[in-house]
């Protein structure tokens, strides 16, 4: 073995060399030990880059939106499903784009968390590029892009923030917003403050519009975390070794967790959540161009009232299939003992935060001269059927087209032939279900048949027809 | 305790750091209370049947010296502990279930109840490694039996016995060379504990990047029978040929590393397997602390191969059988070793046929016909290793014939895909290219490399790359760690 030689050789190097010599070996010694360094550093990045190792980690801070992902980033993905992927100039999880428009193109943004990011699967597989070929499929001179604006753990506030910073940048035409089944629970702050939840949050001002809060944001921008991530933000933008390095510190962190608490701990209870919920000090918070609420929602929170009439009592009890016992985000977190009622109270609780969100994002959907479209998106959980119901109203009274695709996935989910989640997210399978709903959902839109008529056809849409609900 | 464990990487710096600094008349103690430690860290009660047993077989073999008129009747005794303790253990509930399987066969023809299911069968935990300690103490009393000086010293027999880096997966120790080893004062030797580092090292590369890795692909396949394509059942099996290898001579590796940093040498069990050149050649390869073991204590006291070539091969047939069911108590195993046992007697009617033949045998001597039959073994080594691993004889048979019918691949061949064990297994080819290929077999373009100064590494230049090393091991670890395959043994 080679490890047996140099001890022997030092020894009988050192037994005969003078001290001016043993000097300049020291430092022969020293270069060698950096090339070396230099050289497995090296080594291990052309390895860990051949096997996609150490390239879990794509999103950094952003003072204003919480975390951004990082640009031009090669991101594998092993947490659920498979893909290697790169982020595009912009921190799309998408190819690239010109800002400018090309002539005679529509432009679809698909706006929402990691249900839309898509990671899991190839690119090619997601949603978004199927919709597209589905939608430039027969016809040549009708060009759709289907741009994917998703980012992992985005909430509804983020999201709108994404619009107004980059969305709006490339003069789309629609605005797609997928929303996850219990999004709205993730609007309000979280306890404790992590990388993930520290963003920043919107609460309702007294004239109903809303307020933009920082304080969680730079609470945690404070902290001893935060620090290191900024010292290290170079090597987490570039270095795979540091990336292998960084999930094994986690590993071991959460192993540590584990040992001393026996057994972690995720999120926070709805309690807690109420808790969190206070109002920022002045200088943290920033009041909105866009986002009010309906005016019956005024006095919120002491005021329950709902868009489109009656309370969150009325509608949690309107919902016969309103979930009892929890198993979805909030299971075992409630010290109650009654998630599911809690659930559906919340939701409805909160909902006018969400609303407002909503309505900021078809307001600036509208003044970038596009239009917003809502696509409820499936769950692998326990459906949240009173913020479907929810959102369902918001949507219609603001006269957003809206469209629910979880019913033909519970149909799907109910027969059992393939596996639409791989735990939260879309499998192959599921991307393609949510394409064959999604098309024509999206082919009878006013605006894509306007599109459609105007640019020469020479054949009928593949699509077939879809009738609005 | 797993040598990939984070309890071993805090355990063994401890054991290693108490033993040098300690004076060299404590080192012993401190080994064994180690051992002791190391072991009932999985079950405690377990560490007093060991205990145990290394007491009987220590008076057992003292018996057998003293007593030499009778001393076949204590190794007869002897025997029957140790064997039947294995039996207890390991085979009770195969024997009982066989027989439950038998009477569900035969009871139906003489309109008889059948019994209940829940009667047959015992609520019982395998000790880990109760096989290797059976199979060393049996050599212990056959040897002592044989004319052999038994192990005065207790401490030194119970520290033969539980000696940690060997204890649970073997290499089977041969009393002889542990005790010349313990004869001497431990002296603390720079370049084997260097060298053992790297065996350290070494193990741990194979076990957590490239075992640990390839274990899913094995496991969807042999999950998922009847399921899979031409590929899959492919992808399959050649992932399990590797991880057993890899496993096993990882664990192997680590474990004689670990007695190396201690200033000890336990035997070799690997040798390039899958370069064997026929069915005898890979036995001389694969683990060959096993091999040997079967052929002293069993082949060749059923009268071995200096005898009637029906009766050799019945010898033959008889060891491997038993070698298969020693891995395991399961049909499959038999079958696995009925397989091999049969491989054999082939192997040398074949070689028979060729000593009789001049032009077989001179185109035996050519590379082509080399290559060949390193090819033929590796196939059939494979086939071996379907009935090893599939948990029941139909479910093998499903998957060899899957090997051979043509059908889509859906369920193993996007795992691989998906899997970084490619790229650890071109790392592990060059290193085994650039170093262990060295110690098998003397290459000048390979000792030109070797001669090169860059390969006279100082120690800042060496702690970089064992740096390397760990950095990769722990890059290329899965979420999931598996076991050692051979724990169940």
């Amino acid at each position: 073995m080679f490890i047996s030689q140099p001890a022997t050789l030092e020894k009988k190097t050192q037994a005969v060399t003078p001290p001016a010599a043993l000097q300049r070996r020291r430092w022969v010694v020293l270069a060698q030990g950096l090339t070396t360094a230099v050289f497995v550093i090296l080594s291990l990045e052309a390895l860990f880059a051949a096997a996609g190792l150490g390239e879990q980690e794509f999103l950094k801070r952003d003072g204003e939106l919480g975390f951004v992902p990082m640009e031009g980033k090669h991101v594998t993905w092993r947490k659920e499903g498979f893909s290697r992927t790169q982020f595009n100039s912009c921190g799309m999880s998408d190819r690239e784009y010109s800002l400018d428009k090309p002539a005679g193109t529509f432009r679809i943004a698909v706006i929402g968390d990691s249900m839309v990011e898509s990671l899991q699967v190839d690119r090619s597989q997601s949603f978004c590029r199927l919709v597209e070929q589905e939608l430039n499929k027969g016809n040549p001179e009708r060009k759709f892009q289907v741009m994917n604006f998703g980012v992992s753990s985005y909430n509804l506030g983020q999201i709108y923030l994404r619009l107004q910073k980059l969305v709006t940048k490339f003069h789309v035409d629609l605005v797609l917003l997928c929303v996850r089944h219990n999004s709205v629970f993730d609007v309000f702050p979280r306890t404790p403050a992590s990388f993930f939840f520290a963003r920043p949050y919107f609460f309702l001002g007294n004239n109903g519009r809303l307020i933009q809060d920082y304080t969680v944001q730079r609470l945690w921008d404070k902290s001893g975390e935060a620090r290191r991530l900024r010292a290290c933000q170079w090597l987490r933008e570039h270095s795979r070794t540091w990336g292998v390095v960084s999930s094994f510190m986690e590993s071991a962190a959460a192993w540590y967790l584990q040992l001393s608490s026996n057994g972690l701990k995720w999120g926070a209870d709805v309690t807690d959540k109420q808790t969190a919920f206070a109002p920022a000090s002045k200088e943290e918070v920033r009041p909105l161009s866009g986002g009010q609420a309906s005016p019956a929602l005024a006095n919120l929170p002491s005021n329950r009232r709902i868009a489109g009439g009656g309370t969150a009592d009325t509608v949690a009890s309107s919902c016969h299939d309103c979930p009892q016992q929890d198993d979805g985000l909030l299971a075992g977190k409630n010290s109650t003992g009654n998630a599911g009622a809690g659930e559906a109270r919340a939701a409805a609780y909160y909902w006018p935060i969400a609303e407002a969100l909503v309505c900021g994002m078809n307001e600036t959907s509208q003044a970038g001269n596009s239009q917003l479209a809502i696509l409820r998106l499936p769950t692998d959980y326990k459906p949240n059927n009173p913020e479907t119901e929810l959102l369902r109203r918001t949507a219609s009274l603001h006269h957003i087209p809206f469209i629910d695709a979880s019913g033909s996935f519970e149909k799907a989910k109910a027969l059992g032939l393939v596996r639409l989640f791989y735990i939260k997210h879309f499998t192959p399978a599921g991307h393609i279900l949510l394409t064959s709903q999604l098309t024509p959902y999206l082919a009878s839109l006013p605006r894509i048949k306007e599109f459609c008529q105007s640019s020469a056809r020479t054949e009928a849409p593949p699509w077939g027809t879809h009738r609005h609900e | 305790m797993l040598f990939n464990s984070i309890s071993y990487l805090i355990f063994f710096p401890l054991v290693l750091l108490c033993y040098w600094i300690s004076p060299a008349r404590f080192r012993r103690p401190i080994l064994l209370a180690a051992s002791y430690v190391f072991y009932m860290s999985w079950i405690p009660a377990y560490g007093l049947l060991i205990g145990e047993l290394t007491a009987v077989n220590y008076l057992l073999a003292l018996a057998i010296d003293r007593f030499g008129s009778q001393s076949r009747y204590w190794l007869l005794a002897g025997l029957v502990v140790n064997l039947g303790t294995l039996c207890y253990f390991k085979y009770t509930n195969f024997l009982l279930k066989s027989v439950l399987d038998g009477l569900t066969f035969i009871l139906p023809f003489f309109h008889c109840p059948m019994p209940a299911s829940e009667s047959f069968g015992l609520n019982v935990i395998l000790p880990l490694g109760i096989s290797f300690f059976a199979f060393e103490f049996i050599h212990y009393l056959t040897d002592v039996y044989k004319g052999d000086k038994p192990i005065a010293n207790a401490l030194d027999f119970g520290l033969f016995a539980a000696f940690f880096p060997s204890q649970i997966a073997g290499p089977i120790k041969r009393y002889q060379d542990f005790m010349h080893q313990l004869a001497e004062v431990p002296v603390f030797d720079r370049d084997l504990f260097h060298r053992g580092f790297v065996l350290l090292l070494q193990g741990l590369f194979k076990k957590v990047a490239l075992s640990d890795n390839l274990a899913p692909l094995s496991n969807a396949g042999f999950a998922a029978t009847g399921q899979l394509g031409t590929s899959d059942c492919w992808i399959a099996v050649a992932a399990f040929t590797l991880q057993i290898y890899f496993d096993f001579s990882g664990y192997t590796d680590m474990g004689r590393g670990s007695a190396m940093m201690l200033g000890y040498t336990l035997p070799d069990n690997f040798n390039f397997p899958y370069l064997a050149s026929s069915l005898s050649d890979f036995w001389k390869r694969w683990h060959i602390s096993l091999s040997t073991w079967l052929r002293d204590y069993l082949y060749v006291p059923l009268g071995g191969g200096r005898c009637q070539k029906s009766r050799k091969y019945r010898n033959l047939l008889i060891t491997m059988l038993l070698g298969g069911l020693w891995h395991g108590a399961a049909w499959h195993f038999v079958a696995w070793g009925g397989f091999h046992g049969l491989g054999l007697i082939a192997n040398h009617q074949w070689d028979d046929f060729v000593g009789r033949t001049p032009f077989l045998q001179k185109f035996h001597a050519t590379l082509p016909a080399k290559c060949l039959c390193m090819l033929a073994t590796l196939f059939l080594v494979v086939i071996g290793w379907v009935l090893f691993r599939a948990d029941t004889l139909s479910q093998a048979l499903s998957l060899i014939a899957g090997l051979f019918c043509p059908a889509p691949s859906t369920v193993v061949a996007p795992l691989l895909a998906s899997s970084p064990v490619l790229s650890a297994l071109g790392v592990y080819c060059l290193y085994a290219l650039l170093f262990s290929l060295r110690s098998w077999r003397t290459l000048p373009w390979l000792e030109r490399i070797h001669s090169q100064p860059a390969f006279a590494l100082t120690l800042p230049s060496r702690a970089c790359l064992y740096a390397g090393v760990v950095l990769a091991v722990i890059g290329f670890a899965p979420p999931q760690p598996s076991p050692f395959i051979y724990f169940q043994f």
